[in-house]
């Protein structure tokens, strides 16, 4: 078990505080520090024990919190620190007090075996795979679509599932394929949804014609294109030969349409194209693409059969290096553009932003749909252990209620906890054991972490050490 | 490594330190564009959308 814990007992009142005696567990925190080892004059992140949330403190507070962690009391604490710094004691006992409000405040002072569970309906998303057949056979691709693909979804189901999925308070949709653009009521369907959720199309764009750009360019449709390297050579040795110049002319034709501002490029990181993943970023940047998604390779369908010839070899170590050089502060980097990398699990954002169940990952705000109308709850989840049944047989609803749904979304909250590797690691309710997906494809268990395990506990470690030697002085509602 | 706690009764040993190197304590929050400021903005995953699904 990770050992740097601390624990407090606090006084339930002022009364209690005279006594000197605890009212024992009526709150009580349990977080982790990091550095492990305070140094004098230093500060430490405190991470809280059970959400995605962490503070800074300095050596003063991690002083108190530490007298505390010796199971002393309130006004022993007080005169600890009042002894040690030559303090009053009202002086001392004002900082222990104003220390473990501030705590409270935060949240920092709860029950620390309250876990925070998706379990509630909170759909936001559909993401339908509308059509297996694709126009290329690319061969890393994780759904192996091919021109010889069989499957697509009807229209008459889209248009329905659009509607219910809508009615349960899903916002946007994903259309996804194989090639999207090969449905034949492509338009038809986009032009349902558009009056009711904000659209992503993903596409390799080699079928968007100025027809297609003008009608993108007029509904609230982002478009997220393939394109595995900003160079040609390379991007033809993964998607085949005049792919390259077909899908830069769709991206001129809807930037000339008016869709430069909806426009995602999205590259899938192989052996062929890691080398150069920072020229995409100004290749990205130099074209005027608002966003730009480095997508890792997943260990599945065409894919999984080509893993060999896609460069597996020594992948891990070059993906760590480009996140590596990607993870570089904005001070440095000055990238103008969105920029995801693609590490599942590294998310040290702070508290103000999490959502209210502290998950990063969306499973069980989204319902994926494959081309032959089975129901998962994630793209990555694919297979049929995780099938939820057909959409042809069971409304949304139904699905979203049953037990392996809200199994998998228990799933989702207790990884970190489950998995042992993750209940012993100090960043564990920030990365929440990675994705579970990704475990999948790469492990053959979702009770597992991902191949990145390792460089995401670095990536942290170095992050939190980049905040701590970049003080931020305390606001004006931050008094001591 | 672990931190182990100190002994209980090393508090009386303890020599006092001058008042001046005393800094109250402070307890600082950070908003998510401060974050992204002091530690890039590649992050793979956010809480909005997946940074690994297609």
């Amino acid at each position: 078990m990770v050992r740097n814990y601390f624990r407090i007992s606090i006084f339930k009142a002022d009364s209690d505080f005279k006594t000197g005696e605890i009212v024992k567990k009526k709150m009580e925190g349990i977080a982790r520090l990091y550095p492990e080892h305070g140094r004098p004059g230093r500060d430490s992140i405190l991470l809280h024990p059970s959400r995605r949330r962490w503070i800074r403190i300095n050596a003063s507070a991690r002083e108190i919190l530490e007298e505390f962690w010796k199971s002393r009391s309130f006004h022993q604490t007080a005169m600890a620190i009042s002894r040690r710094h030559a303090l009053d004691l009202s002086e001392a006992a004002r900082h222990v007090r104003t220390t473990v409000s501030k705590l409270k405040d935060d949240g920092f002072l709860r029950d620390p075996r309250s876990r925070s569970c998706r379990t509630d309906l909170n759909l936001r998303s559909l993401y339908l795979q509308i059509t297996a057949r694709c126009n290329l056979s690319c061969a890393h691709c994780c759904y192996s679509c091919s021109p010889a693909s069989n499957g697509q979804l009807a229209r008459q189901k889209i248009v329905e599932l659009i509607d219910e999925s809508t009615e349960l308070g899903a916002t946007s949709i994903t259309l996804s394929g194989g090639e999207p653009l090969l449905h034949p009521d492509l338009r038809d369907i986009i032009r349902h949804a558009a009056s009711r959720m904000d659209i992503q199309l993903t596409t390799n764009g080699m079928l968007i014609d100025d027809e297609w750009a003008a009608f993108l360019a007029d509904l609230p449709v982002r478009i997220q294109i393939s394109l595995d390297s900003s160079q040609k050579a390379v991007h033809e040795r993964i998607r085949g030969r005049g792919t390259f110049n077909k899908t830069m002319a769709a991206v001129d034709r809807l930037q000339k349409a008016g869709c430069d501002k909806k426009l995602i490029l999205a590259l899938t990181m192989m052996s062929s194209n890691l080398a150069r993943l920072d020229d995409m970023i100004v290749f990205a940047e130099q074209l005027g693409i608002p966003r730009l998604r480095f997508l890792p390779l997943r260990q599945e369908g065409n894919a999984g059969r080509n893993w060999a010839a896609l460069g597996a070899k020594a992948w891990i170590r070059k993906y760590e290096r480009f996140y590596d050089r990607a993870r570089r502060p904005a001070r440095e980097t000055a990238v103008g553009i969105d920029v995801s990398c693609g590490l599942s699990g590294f998310v040290p954002h702070p508290p103000d932003i999490a959502q209210a169940d502290d998950i990063w990952c969306p499973i069980g705000t989204y319902v994926v749909v494959a081309a032959d109308g089975e129901a998962y709850s994630c793209p990555l989840l694919m297979t049929g252990e995780f099938a939820l049944g057909s959409v042809y047989r069971r409304s949304l609803g139904v699905i979203l209620s049953s037990k392996k749904w809200q199994g998998i979304c228990r799933t989702l909250s207790i990884r970190k906890n489950e998995i042992l590797r993750c209940s012993r690691c100090l960043w564990n309710n920030l990365c929440q054991g990675g994705c579970m997906g990704l475990a999948l494809g790469q492990k053959g268990n979702i009770w597992d972490t991902d191949v990145f395990c390792d460089y995401r506990q670095k990536a942290y470690r170095q992050a939190f050490q980049d905040i701590l030697e970049h003080p931020r002085p305390p606001r004006p509602h931050e008094p001591n | 490594m672990a931190v182990k706690p100190r002994d209980a009764g090393s508090s009386a040993q303890e020599k006092p330190e001058k008042k001046t190197n005393y800094i109250p304590p402070q307890i600082i929050t950070y908003s998510q564009d401060e974050v992204i400021e002091i530690i890039g903005p590649a992050l793979a995953c956010s809480p909005v959308d997946c940074g690994v699904g297609p």
